[in-house]
């Protein structure tokens, strides 16, 4: 039907209206930079606000666990930015997580000590009071004889061909993981006579066909008759402290806990578990997955939370808690359909580069441990693990940070803790994990634009760090480049000023026009021959809090994310 | 319409679920759009104009939720701190919580891992118990069950197994494997098996395929056998047998019954049934990682008895048994060539013999694989195999292999034109332990044989 000439006024002024519409739509609510809170950063997140005393505990079967997360996707895998960091791109501490190295000052015997309540845990009298739960390693539960509290610990030990392999590991790695910020139990070294060991009458264990029992001294013969014996008679174990609390399970990788409402962000987008994936390559804790966590619920009744654990390290290292690692730890997960299907089809002629790699030889309380050919990117641990595969580099350049934040003396003071007979054993493992860590520094660190810590001082200076530098991980740049703008913070637009600065050093003056803004913007990069991704922007941002300025925001560019490129955090 | 405008373009902001809230705010948009339509009928540009005005809207509308979502994920009011949005967001949780719900999947593996069902159905430590597998090489598919009573360490246990060949087997066993403070062991045991449709082809390296036959045998054996550790992954063993064998025609009729076609001077014993008595020791080191499915180290084991029968005095001989097995890892233990070389010499006492079923033999899934069960019979025999072994993942070994035995009446009659070979492939399922065997032989004018065997590497 043709239109007719008076209707075309209103069509055009229509159609002007809703064109107007259609771009105000597109620009009307905010400009391309994050809103603050005037709470921000936040530094803590309140994950205890709500009481969690309606959870119930969630036992995860180890086969299930491997399937799933061999076979199944389970988990939200976009490519987005970790959702329980600050504006500043750090993890405000929790019930998961704790700042520690890297954020606050920790002397090297803070580090050395850990979680532990005391030096060194003077008991000699246990009494036995029911089998372990699970777990390859030989031991048992104990309260020290005649402890009114009833304190419960688990005691476990070395196999015979590896004296010395898993204890080592479990005191290494506690110390370790709890100086990276995680909740772990508290773990000591003792040497055990077994004469002052006593079965409670009210012990207990499960048989094989998974029906308890009581435990007797069979049962007692057992487990010594797979640990490893000291020449004096005595046995080494490690002693590990209950956790406090009711135990609820394991978590898991990915998703929430439905009856936890203070666990709001999907496990497999929280920085400090993808990023864990760090610290397991670093460590080759080839067994980290939610078998080996724990969640325990603390508080008083109407006030309860639930604290979340990583705990059993007798696996990291070169140990696989009954003997040493297989070679392909660390390497391959267990099923591998690509590798599987090169081999069969070449009938075993070809094998991966690790397989054909000599591996040099290792104390026996060290295990199969190396750095040679050590790739942190291609690390593995037994099965994938959802958090893991989320990590992204600004993740790993969180968790490289991290490590690289151990000195050489650090590692040499956590290594003598695990009181290794063979002092080989002691220097190997040293040089390893020291060298471990400065390749994770090589890669990790320089796989961001690695501006750190700026700072606006009141005159109006902007000076900042280079992660990478510092570390040694990388030459200077070429270059910095800066440019600024005012931001406001409620129409969340940005207003240049100037164009690009190019800085020699990484100091450098913010134009007057900006600084009588309530927030500044400040856009770096750097430009680095070895580093092309160095010249992805950073966007830093102040705001004036009386005569000075408090860094607000640290927005990593991050083109090939799904929301945005300094796409602010995706609260679920 | 501009105040339902509002409140959708709120709603999308706040909600940041935005293609649902878009799609909702688009379908509000076009209702309102089209009331606004409907009261102005008499025209009808105005009407197209509406239309026009709703699409766009629409479009603009689902254009600034899109927006919304990737520039403004978080609620909107900037006087909301950090830590008020995100005890909303709590808020919201607790008001949905529920209890953590698995799945059937995980449920029932939960269960079969908790309650170690395995374990539980196949060896508890008390109780009734199940068993896969016929009783003995050369019984076919089978299966049975038992009762175990006592402790782990003290116990008896009942069993009776029985196979689609009509092969079945009684198994009585006491064991004391706690002693000497774990270094040693008892075991007291009897048995009757009533195998059917054994294979005979007559003895010596050279009998025809075409000479099969089958027979019976029943043997009723009592056992009192110990061991102890002496060493390092060394030990030493004893023990003392009472056999009573009952040979008598065969029971597959495709097949001629021994009897048909050998005698007592082909097949010594075929006619008598001794009361034989065994005496015999032996020494293992067992140096391999995991014995059921070994990735490195070796097991050195010799042996040697002397049996004799008591009412005839017809039969007497001893029995030398040498089995050495050798892993060989490379590439990481991915890769492993396994030697293995067994001989046995049977030698008869001064005018004795050594009754037939009683003889060393090859063939079948445990010696050759690509020949028939006990297809090659004699007084001595050896068999040498060589695997190489390549790990497809943790679950899943392929392996190629090649077997060559021979069977003589005396070591010093082995030549090696005698030798019987085969080649073949497979795949081995398990972990520590092989669970499954699944082998492809072939042997040079003896055609295809597929092997599946429950448990262990040979």
């Amino acid at each position: 039907m043709p239109l007719n000439v008076r209707g075309a006024v209103p069509l055009a002024l229509v159609t002007a209206l809703v064109l107007a519409f259609s771009v105000a739509a597109y620009d009307d609510p905010a400009g391309d930079g994050p809103l603050f809170r005037s709470d921000d950063p936040i530094w803590l997140d309140g994950d205890k606000a709500f009481d969690a005393g309606g959870a119930r505990p969630q036992e995860l079967g180890q086969i299930y666990d491997f399937l799933e997360n061999t076979f199944a996707s389970v988990a939200d895998r976009r490519n987005i930015p970790a959702v329980n960091v600050n504006t500043l791109d750090e993890v405000p501490d929790s019930s998961w997580f704790t700042n520690r190295l890297g954020r606050q000052m920790m002397s090297d015997a803070e580090v050395v000590r850990g979680p532990d309540r005391v030096d060194r845990l003077e008991i000699d009298e246990w009494t036995i009071v029911a089998g372990k739960s699970g777990g390859l390693q030989p031991g048992f539960q104990v309260v020290r004889t005649g402890d009114p509290s009833k304190q419960r610990y688990q005691i476990e030990f070395d196999p015979p061909d590896n004296p010395e392999i898993a204890t080592g590991a479990e005191i290494i790695g506690t110390a370790i993981y709890h100086a990276l910020g995680y909740n772990v139990v508290d773990v000591y070294l003792t040497e055990l006579d077994v004469a002052k060991l006593r079965i409670a009458p009210t012990a207990t264990i499960r048989d094989r066909a998974g029906r308890r029992r009581p435990f007797n001294r069979h049962d007692l013969d057992d487990v010594l008759r797979r640990a490893a014996r000291l020449p004096s008679g005595r046995y080494r174990a490690i002693v590990s402290r209950f956790a406090d609390g009711e135990p609820m399970g394991n978590f898991r990788y990915y998703g929430t806990r439905p009856d936890d409402p203070n666990d709001i962000y999907p496990h497999e987008h929280r920085r400090e578990l993808r990023a864990s994936r760090v610290f397991a390559a670093w460590l080759n804790h080839d067994d980290s997955r939610a078998n080996n966590t724990l969640d325990m619920m603390e508080g008083e009744p109407g006030q309860q939370f639930i604290r979340h654990y990583m705990f059993d390290f007798g696996s990291i290292l070169g140990s696989a808690t009954v003997g040493p690692n297989a070679p392909r730890s660390g390497h391959e997960y267990l099923y591998e359909p690509d590798v599987s299907r090169k081999t069969l089809l070449t009938f075993g002629l070809w094998a991966p580069a690790w397989a054909r790699r000599s591996v040099p030889s290792t104390p026996a309380a060290v295990g199969r441990f190396t750095a040679d050919g050590f790739e942190p990117r291609s690390w593995r641990p037994e099965y994938p693990n959802a958090a893991f595969d989320n990590m992204r580099p600004d993740d790993a350049f969180w968790g490289a940070r991290r490590v690289a934040g151990f000195s050489d003396e650090m590692l040499r003071q956590i290594v003598e803790k695990a009181e290794y007979s063979d002092p080989r054993a002691t220097d190997y493992l040293v040089e390893t994990i020291k060298e471990r860590r400065d390749r994770i520094a090589r890669v990790w660190l320089t796989g961001v634009t690695p501006i750190i810590a700026p700072r606006l001082s009141a005159e109006g200076w902007l000076s900042f760090e280079n992660a990478a530098v510092e570390a040694g991980a990388a030459a200077p740049p070429a270059r910095y480049t800066v440019s600024w703008s005012r931001f406001d913070n409620l129409r969340r637009r940005h207003e240049e000023v100037g164009g690009q600065v190019e800085l020699e050093t990484r100091r450098t003056r913010a134009p007057a026009a900006v600084l009588d803004s309530q927030y500044v913007c400040a856009t770096l990069h750097a430009a680095h021959p070895d580093y092309p991704q160095w010249m992805a922007p950073v966007r830093v941002y102040f705001r004036r809090d009386g005569d000075d300025w408090t860094t607000v925001g640290f927005f990593r560019e991050d083109p090939g994310a799904e929301h945005g490129a300094f796409g602010e955090r995706a609260l679920p | 319409m501009a105040r339902r405008r509002r409140s959708c373009r709120a709603r999308a902001s706040a909600a940041r679920v935005a293609h649902r809230a878009s799609a909702r705010c688009r379908v509000n948009l076009l209702d309102s759009v089209r009331d606004a339509a409907d009261g102005a009928q008499s025209c009808m540009t105005w009407r197209r104009l509406g239309l026009l005005l709703a699409v766009g809207i629409a479009f603009g509308g689902d254009a600034f939720a899109a927006v919304q979502e990737e520039a403004a994920p978080q609620a909107a009011n900037p006087a909301e701190t950090r830590e008020q949005e995100l005890l909303a967001k709590r808020r919201e949780k607790a008001n949905q919580r529920q209890p953590y719900r698995p799945n059937r999947v995980e449920a029932t593996l939960f269960t079969i891992e908790d309650t170690r069902l395995f374990t539980r159905i196949f060896d508890p430590p008390q109780g009734a118990f199940a068993a896969v597998g016929g009783p003995g090489e050369g019984a076919g598919f089978g299966g049975g069950g038992g009762y175990r009573v006592g402790t782990e360490t003290l116990n008896l246990s009942l069993a009776a197994t029985g196979s689609f060949k009509q092969y079945w087997q009684l198994d009585a066993l006491f064991r004391a494997q706690d002693l000497a403070g774990g270094r040693a062991y008892v075991e007291l045991g009897a048995r009757h098996r009533d195998a059917p449709r054994e294979n005979f082809f007559g003895l010596g390296p050279e009998t025809p395929l075409a000479d099969r036959t089958n027979y019976t045998l029943q043997m009723t054996t009592l056992t009192s056998r110990g061991g102890i550790e002496i060493g390092r992954d060394v030990t030493l063993s004893a023990e003392v047998e009472y056999l009573r064998p009952r040979v008598s025609g065969g029971q597959d009729e495709k097949h001629l019954s021994i009897e048909q076609r050998f005698d007592d001077l082909d097949a010594p014993g075929l006619s008598a049934e001794p009361q034989l008595l065994y005496a015999g020791a032996s020494l293992v080191y067992e140096g391999r990682d995991q014995p059921g499915n070994p990735r490195r180290g070796g097991r050195y084991a010799i042996s040697w008895g002397h049996t004799r029968d008591r009412d005839e005095d017809r039969y007497a001989f001893q029995r030398l048994m040498v089995d050495v097995e050798q892993v060989l890892p490379f590439w990481g233990e991915q890769r492993r060539f396994v030697l293995r070389g067994v001989g046995v010499q049977t030698d008869p006492d001064a005018g004795r013999e050594v009754p037939f079923y009683l003889m060393p033999a090859l063939g079948g899934g445990n010696t050759l694989r690509g020949f028939k069960t006990n297809r090659f019979r004699d007084q001595s025999a050896l068999l040498l195999r060589a695997e190489y072994r390549y790990e497809l993942n943790a679950f899943l070994v392929a392996a190629l292999f090649a077997d060559a035995g021979q069977v003589a009446p005396s070591w010093d009659a082995m030549s090696r034109r005698n030798f019987k070979r085969n080649y073949g492939f497979g795949l081995r399922f398990g972990a520590a332990t092989v669970v499954l065997r699944a082998d492809v032989a072939f042997a040079s004018g003896e055609g295809t044989r597929f092997v599946l065997r429950f448990g262990g590497m040979l």
